[in-house]
């Protein structure tokens, strides 16, 4: 049986093909677009998973949308005309788009794939939790899934039990965790649902000295239910996210390019203090009413790796599973594997232990645009050996393999590695690699088995990345370049099964250096979605002070080939 | 032939453009009238009753809301909403 998800129209569009239950492919459209955050009808993206599936439009059983867009369509409305005349412009400005194609995915979908079967509609919310527990390796788990807004919902909690899944409570919009963090995240002069890790990362360098102002915004209950004063807000009637008070009460917006100062440091620390109090005191109420010790989230609140870190600490949750794609983009992951396992009553008989779930490309491949482009090359006979030697060298090396990584995180297949123990390395890449801003940490990847030596952590890995936890006080200065501010990195734990040649680098680099861990970042630059093809990590390379790429066993050294033909940093944007 | 094939597809972008000028003043004339006869109309009778749509206001006790589980049945997801 094969099922497809789809999610689009909001950000982060996306799809997934599952057969029998089981991940064929799933990918962003931005990977193929090359738009960033793309919302747009995923074409490319179901195109690749059909490919990679070996059918066609016909041999699928069912196709899901990963929201019910009438009841979405109904909320709008309902904003509208609760807050007429103000709405008047975000009236204007979303109707068009709501008449000409959210309110007809399913024609859309129809027309696009030339598709005659059955379409279904999963709530976001339900698509969310789907995604996170239907894939997790537990039978039973208490359920969190909170972002911005999906029909109505804007967090819910709820139980799954094998392959059932039911939502109990939720919060309702306008009162939204994740819209008081982008708000946030808008006021710091980043942008709206791409930026809000940024604010994250930030957080470290201040005091949560506004904690008291924020308290005044955001009621949250001792059962972690919560509601905000919508006098500070504007975004249920416009299309700005803080209201006048909100700016009377911090001060003024940072504009895009103005300097970071210590007020806006201090503010992402308040923020992300009250951010984890409403999330531990919700946590420790969903395990009052469920008694369940596995925790599944999703949702773009999941992604706050910093709060993840400390769930253990804070509640009674001793197992944490988290969707890796745990934005809107999961949602078409959630979607198929509601429709095969809740719906149709099909056995749970896949458990989601890698994020290798997008397009590949062969030696052959590679060789052949390597040599068509007149591109200079050379084949290694020990790529993890020469590559450690490169890194320990302080060279930045792309490392291009594999299935491209599923979710907003690079983690092995499309990346850029480097020195962790270089202190000026973390300058370097922002510099000459990333135009990233200075304030944000890299982050570490280490032998699964040294993963206790390094960091103070709860567990023996972190596959995604999903979570920031304290580096041990002693090892700090050996790893420099992947220190936070606060000791803390965000980091993935590896093992030779999961991906042997990045596994092997690491090990090789631990012979030369006795660090058994490197800075990974994505292959990408900022503002740009990582690279999925040969082509994109060649130019990215060639754009860039990126000093080598590994495609498969093929090195490319910039130094050799044509260089500083476009200058990346003229287009690394928010 | 040239010059004629550049003037004939000049002169059909430009209409385009006109054409997509004026559909955008249409739907903005539309939607205007929409809002302030439906939109309007309708916030103004909610406003008689007393009714808000959106729940802004804070209270005592918990902010959870229950959730209507929907039964699963197949016929319940092929609608979109």
């Amino acid at each position: 049986m094969n099922i497809l998800g789809i999610s689009c129209f909001y950000h982060d569009a996306s799809a997934t093909l599952i057969k029998n239950g089981i991940v064929t492919a799933a990918a962003e459209e931005e990977r193929f677009s090359r738009v960033k955050h793309d919302m747009s009808f995923p074409a490319n993206a179901i195109k690749y998973c059909l490919k990679e599936g070996n059918i066609d439009v016909s041999q699928l059983n069912y196709i899901g949308f990963y929201e019910k867009p009438l009841i979405k369509f109904e909320r709008l409305i309902s904003q509208y005309i609760d807050t007429f005349p103000k709405s008047f412009l975000a009236f204007e400005r979303s109707m068009p788009s709501w008449l000409s194609e959210k309110m007809k995915v399913e024609s859309i979908i129809r027309k696009n794939l030339k598709y005659k079967g059955e379409v279904l509609f999963i709530g976001h919310h339900l698509s969310h939790a789907a995604s996170a527990f239907l894939v997790s390796p537990f039978r039973k788990a208490a359920l969190l899934t909170a972002d911005g807004v999906g029909e109505w919902s804007t967090t819910t909690y709820g139980i799954g039990k094998n392959k059932n899944i039911k939502l109990l409570k939720e919060i309702r919009f306008p009162h939204s965790l994740g819209l008081l963090y982008s708000t946030v995240t808008a006021y710091l002069g980043f942008s709206v649902n791409n930026s809000e890790y940024k604010v994250m990362g930030l957080s470290a360098y201040g005091q949560p000295i506004y904690y008291d102002k924020f308290k005044k915004i955001i009621e949250i209950k001792d059962d972690g239910s919560y509601a905000l004063d919508m006098s500070y807000f504007n975004y249920h009637f416009k299309l700005s996210m803080a209201s006048r008070k909100f700016l009377k009460e911090f001060g003024p917006a940072r504009k895009k390019h103005e300097p970071m100062e210590q007020r806006h440091k201090d503010i992402s620390a308040s923020l992300q203090k009250v951010t984890e109090e409403a999330l531990f005191k919700m946590l420790n109420h969903l395990y009052k009413e469920t008694k369940c010790r596995n925790l599944c989230m999703a949702g773009g609140v999941a992604l706050n790796s910093v709060a993840n870190g400390k769930i253990k600490r804070n509640t009674p949750f001793r197992n944490i599973w988290i969707q890796p794609a745990s934005s809107d983009a999961g949602g078409s992951m959630g979607v198929a594997f509601y429709i095969y396992n809740t719906i149709l009553e099909n056995k749970r008989n896949y458990v989601l232990n890698t994020a290798y779930l997008g397009p590949s490309f062969s030696q052959d491949y590679i060789k052949k645009f390597l040599v068509s482009g007149g591109i200079k090359y050379r084949e290694l006979e020990n790529v993890p050996k020469e590559m450690a030697k490169l890194i320990y060298n302080n060279s930045v090396v792309g490392l291009f393999q594999g299935r491209m990584e599923w979710g907003p995180r690079a983690l092995g297949n499309r990346s850029i590695l480097s020195n962790p123990c270089n202190p000026k390395m973390k300058e370097i890449l922002n510099l000459k690699v990333k135009h990233r801003e200075e304030f944000r940490p890299f982050a570490p990847v280490i032998l699964k088995e040294y993963v206790h030596k390094f960091f103070n952590i709860d567990k023996d890995e972190e596959n995604f990345m999903l979570f920031v936890y304290p580096i041990k006080e002693n090892k700090r200065k050996l790893i420099p370049a992947v220190t936070h501010v606060d000791g803390t990195g965000r980091l993935q734990t590896i093992s030779r099964k999961q991906n042997p040649l990045y596994y092997d680098i690491i090990k090789e680099f631990k012979k030369i250096s006795g660090v058994p861990l490197i800075i990974n970042t994505s292959f990408n630059i900022r503002g740009e979605p990582i690279v999925c093809t040969p082509e994109e990590a060649y130019k990215c390379m060639t754009g860039t002070g990126i000093d080598y790429l590994v495609m498969e066993n093929f090195l490319v050294s910039r130094q050799e080939n044509k260089m500083d033909w476009w200058n990346s940093e003229k287009i690394a944007e928010d | 032939m040239g010059i004629l094939k550049d003037f004939f597809t000049g002169f059909r972008e430009g209409f385009k453009s006109i054409g997509e000028f004026i559909n955008k003043i249409i739907v903005f004339i539309g939607l205007t009238i929409v809002y302030f006869t439906a939109v309007g109309v309708t916030c103004f009778f909610i406003r008689i009753t007393g009714k808000r749509l959106l729940q802004t206001k804070r209270h005592e006790g918990t902010y959870w809301v229950d959730i209507e589980n929907r039964e699963n049945d197949i016929e319940e997801y092929k609608k979109p909403f």
